[in-house]
């Protein structure tokens, strides 16, 4: 049996780096770079890019949770409450984008308020980055009742039987953007959230696809405070602000 | 049993690897007879060939006509190849700035590169490079790598089931199939820069453009790394190879000296490609393009307020709002500027605090637009200046 330790070990390390699904990070700019051009970064509203049951709310709490996790690492950052009050402003200003007759949405109205408040909020602000926090759709890998996208692997709701393949799921992607070139990216990091289509029965019962309910989808705060933390750890290695155990001392004390 | 295992593998991987092919080949000018890979590899492109052009060839004549004169100097110059394996151009009504070359010598380039480049030496540089991936039979060695690498891959996989390790599979293994494939292609691309340069000398074009034509690459792709999986190389990487060859240093070559005769033979492609650039958010090949057009027409307000826009749009700084800013007023003085001119001086000054120049322009854009989409929120600007 021993003969074949290093064998399985070597065996049992393959498999995982085979099967294991890696978080998509990547720095675009060298990180001397990254680190000398990005001292502070504000935070745009999150995008979330899939079906919620509401998505204003879902947006606005990946958004506390972008900026409390930053903020707790030292990064200074200006909050996407600060521009979600410049555009909305712009919008109360400009009528909002809502045609007041058809209900629907002026889409050149909307593209000129974003416009005008990216500029009003640059011009009253003094920063080096943004941040974009998006919810976006993306395939997972499904074989006997895991899917794996992105970093995570979930358990699904039945074991889907013989089926394997693709389960639609969501990530969350962190991009980091300089502030005046257009489509300069600096860094992008996209880590899985949850699926959005789950696989239940396989063995007692027939295995079939079943949508995750609507309300369930970033409702859960366990699963968002994993998310973001994941996402954001890149970041703040780079530029996050160690905290010192004095530091953490007084943090503790002053709560 | 692990013996009789041993000598089956050894055996299968003789005979595979005997399989592979050779991915050093001769160039196609030392060439009598095609390979049946080749041969294969040519019908196959032949057609996408056909379909790429049915759907974008363009149908200007002139401008084809120019270009080929170009190709034929550079084949007959720089190479030896037989006048029937001489590879022909295509022109493509595509705002992409691209240009490729097809296995069996079909070479195409768009529109959107012809309107990015400064002059013809450049243009030959970029011909020659292409020119270069078909003499020198890169699909084919590409072709054959990938097979060869296949059969590599089984034989490790072979290899790694004796002990007991699964192959290497999903994501992974084609992210490592890319890598690999990647790190060859750069090589072919080098290749292909440092022999264009040649080419380009035999045929009495200025060797320094190759640097200027890259250059412009650089512009429209706005890198700023060495891409790990890329088959292209980083473009600065490719400007200090080209630079090593000439023997100079990059920094010091001149060049992008803009060519008035090739501005004129393709002045009216420069417009719509500008605009067609604008709206694929691609300000800075859009620039380039609207420079060349107004050194031929400095005063085209259209041609100005398109230029001030692309270097705000490009970039918010305050240098470049300042730089937009003397396109937009030099366009307002010619009397034919869009209103949006004024909206944006007056963002201009708003920016750099100069609330009362601020003001002015704000209010003469209400004056001019007063029914505008952002009329309402002018308004709030220029009473709050």
């Amino acid at each position: 049996m021993r003969k074949y330790t290093n064998e399985i070990c070597l065996g049992l390390l393959v498999s995982l780096i085979s099967l294991s699904s890696p978080a998509t990070a990547e720095l675009l700019i060298p990180e001397a770079d990254f680190k000398e051009k990005v001292q502070r970064i504000a935070i745009l509203p999150s995008r979330i890019q899939i079906e919620t049951s509401d998505d204003y709310a879902a947006a606005r709490r990946i958004d506390e949770l972008v900026a409390t996790k930053l903020e707790e690492a030292g990064v200074d950052i200006i909050p996407a409450s600060e521009f979600l009050e410049v555009e909305q402003a712009t919008a109360r200003t400009m009528g909002g984008s809502y045609d007041a007759f058809t209900g629907d949405r002026d889409m050149a109205k909307a593209k000129t308020i974003n416009d005008l408040a990216i500029r009003e909020f640059e011009r009253l602000h003094e920063f080096d980055a943004y941040l974009i926090a998006s919810v976006v759709t993306t395939p997972s890998s499904f074989r006997g009742g895991r899917a794996r996208w992105d970093g995570i692997e979930v358990k699904t709701k039945g074991s889907g039987g013989d089926l394997y393949g693709s389960l639609t799921a969501s990530s969350l992607k962190i991009s980091v953007i300089d502030k005046t070139e257009a489509d300069a990216d600096y860094m992008v990091e996209q880590t899985g959230i949850q699926l959005l289509l789950d696989m239940d029965g396989g063995f007692w019962k027939a295995a079939r696809f079943v949508p995750v309910p609507l309300e369930e989808r970033l409702t859960d705060e366990a699963t968002n405070v994993r998310a973001v933390e994941a996402a954001l750890a890149p970041l703040i290695e780079l530029i996050g602000t160690p905290v010192t155990t004095e530091t953490a001392a007084t943090g503790g004390a002053s709560e | 049993m692990s013996k009789q295992l041993g000598k089956l593998l050894t055996a299968s991987a003789v005979v595979l690897l005997s399989a592979c092919a050779a991915t050093e080949v001769a160039p196609l000018d030392r060439v009598e007879e095609i390979p049946k890979d080749e041969a294969r590899l040519w019908e196959r492109s032949e057609a996408a060939a056909d379909g790429i052009k049915q759907a974008l060839q363009s149908g200007d004549n002139e401008l084809q006509t120019y270009v080929d004169g170009i190709l034929d100097r550079l084949i007959s110059s720089g190479t030896q190849l037989a006048p029937e394996r001489y590879p022909t151009i295509t022109l493509l009504n595509s705002v992409e700035g691209n240009a490729s070359a097809m296995p069996h010598g079909d070479l195409f380039i768009s529109y959107g590169m012809l309107a990015q480049l400064d002059s013809e030496d450049q243009l030959a540089f970029i011909l020659a490079h292409e020119v270069t991936h078909y003499l020198n039979r890169h699909s084919l060695t590409a072709n054959r790598y990938a097979t060869n690498q296949k059969v590599k891959s089984f034989l490790g996989d072979l290899a790694l089931a004796a002990i007991g390790v699964p192959p290497v599979s999903g994501p992974n293994e084609a992210a490592w199939q890319l890598a690999l494939n990647s790190r060859y292609s750069r090589e072919q691309e080098t290749e292909a820069d440092l022999q264009a340069v040649v080419i380009m000398r035999y045929a009495g074009y200025n060797d320094s453009e190759a640097i200027g034509a890259l250059e412009k690459l650089r512009v429209s792709a706005g890198e700023v790394r060495e891409p790990l999986f890329s088959t292209h190389p980083n473009v600065g990487t490719r400007i200090t190879a080209v630079a090593e060859l000439m023997e100079v240093e990059a920094s010091l070559v001149e060049h992008s000296r803009v060519d008035d005769v090739y501005i004129n033979r393709i002045e009216h492609l420069l417009m719509p490609q500008a605009v067609a650039m604008i709206n694929n958010r691609e300000y800075r090949g859009a620039s380039t393009i609207l420079g060349h057009y107004l050194r031929r027409n400095p005063e085209d307000a259209d041609a100005l307020f398109a230029h001030a826009e692309t270097t705000r749009l490009a970039s918010s700084s305050v240098e470049a709002s300042t730089e937009a800013a003397k396109s937009y007023q030099k366009a307002i003085l010619l009397g034919d500027a869009p209103p949006a001119a004024y909206r944006e001086l007056g963002m201009h000054y708003r920016l750099v605090g100069d609330h009362a120049k601020a003001r002015t322009f704000f209010m003469q854009y209400l004056e001019v637009a007063p029914d505008a989409i952002d009329a309402p929120i002018i308004k709030v600007y220029a009473e709050q200046e």
